[in-house]
C-alpha cells in the first residue's frame, strides 16, 4: 500500500473513531440528564410527615397544621376540652450526601420531646453510627434556648461528623422555628455558625501546595522521591485513619445533584474538590489521586513491600478501562436517579479507615489489599470510580487548551499575505 | 523460555487479571444492591427517639423506635 492510501485509511479510521466517541459522549450525557430529572421529579414535593407525628408528639390526639410550617398537637383534658400538648416542625440541612430532614416535637414551652429522621441521603453504614452512639438522645429535653451545636452542648459522632452536624443543624432550625412561631416572648439565640477551619483544612492545603511544587521538580531528584513518600504517608495517616475524609464518589454525585453543603461547616469539602479542579486545570496533573489519596497511597505502600509492578497489558487494558468507566457511570446514574449519593459510593475507603462497610465491601477490601501486593494500585487502575471523573477534568483542560491555541492561530495574520 | 511458552504465560496472567477484576466488579455490584435496596435504607432512616408518655420534659426517657416506613420524598431542589 502506498503512503497516500495509508494516510487515507488512517484518516477514515480516525474519523470513524471520533464519530463513535461523539455518539457515546452524547448518549452518556443524555442518560445523566435523564437520571438527574428522574431523581429531581421523584423527590420533589413536601416532606411526608404524617407518619412521624405519633413518634414526636406521642400524646397528641389531633394534629393541626398552622402557619409557618408549624404543627400543633392537641389532646383532651379531664374536662374533655382540647388543649395544646405540643408542637412539631421539620428542619432541613445539608449533610455528607444531601439533605437531612428531621421532625422535632416539643412541649408547649419548647422543650424537645422527641426527634425523628424523616429523610436523608447519607451513606447508610455511616448514618447508622448515629443511632449506635445514641446521638439523638442528647437532644431530648433540650430547649430552643440551648446552643445545640457540635462541640458545645452536643457531641458529634467521630467518623460521621458531617451527618452529625446536619442532624444538629436541622434540629436547631426546627426547634427555633417552633419557638419563633408558637412561643410568645421566646428569646432565640442568634444562629452563630463559625467557619470550620482547623487541622483538617490546614493539612489539606499543605498537601496540595507541597505536591504542586514537588510535581515541578525533576522526577530523578531525591527530594521529589522522598517528598512524595512523606505526602503519601500524611495522606494515609491524616486524611485516612485520623480524619477519614477521602474524596469519594458521593462528593461528586452530591455536587451533580445540586446538594451544596454550607461552606462554613464543610470548608474541607470545598477545598478538596476545588483544589483538585484548580491544580489539575493549572498543572495538568491531578495531585490527589497519584499522591495523597489515602487509599491509593495504602495500596502503593503495600506494593512497595513486595515490589509490585504496574500491570496494564495492551490487549485487555483498554477494555478494562471501559469497564471502570462503566462502573463509575452506573454508580453516578444510580446515585442521581435515586438521589442517594452516599449509597451509590461503592469505594471501600470507609471500610479500611473506619472499619465500616457491608460484607461485599469487606471482601472487596481484602481483594484489593492482597492484589496490591502483586499489582501496582489495582483499585486505582481498574476499579476506582473517581479515576474516570478526575481524568475527565484533564480531558476538558486539553480541549480548552486546543481550542485556545486554534483561536490564537486564527487570530494571527498569515505570513506573506501583507500587501 | 520459548516464544510460545512466553505467550502462554502472558495469556494465563491476562485470564487471572480478568478473573480478579470480575470478582471485584461482582462485589461492587453487591455493594450497590445492598446499599440501594429500600430495606437497607429504611433501617438506616428510621431512628426515632421517643419520650415516655409524660408532659414533663425533665423526666423524659429516650426510647429508640425503629419503625419501618418507606423512604419519603424530600423538598425539591434543596
Amino acid at each position: 500500500m502506498d503512503k497516500a492510501a495509508l494516510q487515507n485509511t488512517f484518516q477514515v479510521r480516525r474519523a470513524r473513531q471520533r464519530r463513535r466517541q461523539a455518539i457515546v459522549s452524547l448518549a452518556a450525557f443524555l442518560i445523566l440528564v435523564g437520571a438527574w430529572l428522574v431523581g429531581y421529579f421523584s423527590t420533589r414535593g413536601d416532606l411526608a410527615l404524617d407518619a412521624y407525628f405519633e413518634e414526636v408528639l406521642p400524646q397528641a390526639e389531633r394534629i393541626e397544621s398552622t402557619s409557618g410550617g408549624l404543627f400543633t398537637g392537641y389532646a383532651a383534658n379531664a374536662d374533655g376540652e382540647l388543649i395544646v400538648v405540643g408542637y412539631a416542625m421539620a428542619g432541613i440541612a445539608s449533610g455528607y450526601g444531601g439533605p437531612v430532614a428531621m421532625l422535632v416535637g416539643t412541649t408547649p414551652d419548647g422543650s424537645i420531646i422527641a426527634v425523628s429522621v424523616v429523610q436523608h441521603a447519607e451513606t447508610p453504614n455511616f448514618f447508622r453510627q448515629l443511632e449506635r452512639a445514641n446521638f439523638y438522645d442528647q437532644f431530648v429535653g433540650a430547649s430552643y434556648g440551648d446552643t445545640l451545636t457540635l462541640g458545645d452542648d452536643i457531641d458529634g459522632v467521630s467518623g460521621a461528623t458531617l451527618s452529625s452536624e446536619a442532624v444538629a443543624q436541622s434540629i436547631r432550625q426546627a426547634v427555633r422555628g417552633i419557638a419563633s412561631v408558637a412561643i410568645e416572648g421566646a428569646v432565640i439565640p442568634p444562629e452563630n455558625q463559625p467557619i470550620n477551619f482547623g487541622a483538617p483544612e490546614i493539612t489539606l492545603i499543605a498537601l496540595f501546595v507541597v505536591s504542586f511544587f514537588l510535581h515541578r521538580i525533576h522526577s530523578r531528584k531525591p527530594i521529589k522521591k522522598y517528598g512524595r513518600l512523606i505526602v503519601m504517608a500524611v495522606g494515609v495517616l491524616v486524611l485516612g485513619f485520623v480524619l477519614n475524609k477521602p474524596l469519594t464518589l458521593a462528593n461528586v454525585i452530591s455536587l451533580l445533584a445540586g446538594y451544596i453543603p454550607d461552606w462554613r461547616n464543610n470548608l474541607y469539602w470545598f477545598l478538596l474538590l476545588g483544589g483538585i479542579v484548580v491544580v489539575t486545570a493549572i498543572q495538568g496533573k491531578n495531585p490527589y489521586c497519584s499522591w495523597f489519596c489515602p487509599f491509593g497511597a495504602t495500596q502503593e505502600f503495600l506494593g512497595m513491600l513486595t515490589g509490585a509492578k504496574a500491570y496494564q497489558p495492551r490487549l485487555i487494558y483498554n477494555k478494562l478501562q471501559w469497564l471502570q468507566r462503566g462502573l463509575s457511570f452506573t454508580a453516578i446514574v444510580l446515585g442521581l436517579a435515586l438521589r442517594q449519593p452516599g449509597a451509590a459510593s461503592y469505594e471501600p475507603f470507609g471500610t479500611l479507615f473506619n472499619l465500616e462497610g457491608s460484607w461485599p465491601q469487606w471482601v472487596l477490601l481484602v481483594l484489593v489489599l492482597f492484589g496490591s501486593l502483586v499489582i501496582y494500585r489495582p483499585f486505582c487502575n481498574y476499579l476506582c470510580p473517581l479515576d474516570p471523573v478526575v481524568s475527565y477534568i484533564g480531558e476538558v483542560r486539553h480541549w480548552v487548551k486546543d481550542l485556545w491555541a486554534k483561536r490564537n492561530a486564527a487570530a494571527q495574520p498569515t505570513s506573506g499575505t501583507t500587501s | 523460555m520459548g516464544k510460545e511458552e512466553r505467550s502462554s504465560t502472558a495469556d494465563k496472567r491476562h485470564y487471572i487479571l480478568i478473573a480478579y477484576v470480575m470478582i471485584c466488579v461482582a462485589m461492587i455490584f453487591m455493594t450497590l444492591v445492598i446499599a440501594l435496596t429500600p430495606e437497607e435504607q429504611v433501617a438506616a432512616v428510621q431512628a426515632t427517639q421517643r419520650a415516655t408518655n409524660t408532659r414533663n420534659s425533665i423526666i423524659l426517657t429516650a426510647q429508640a423506635d425503629y419503625a419501618t416506613i418507606a423512604p419519603t420524598p424530600t423538598r425539591g431542589g434543596s
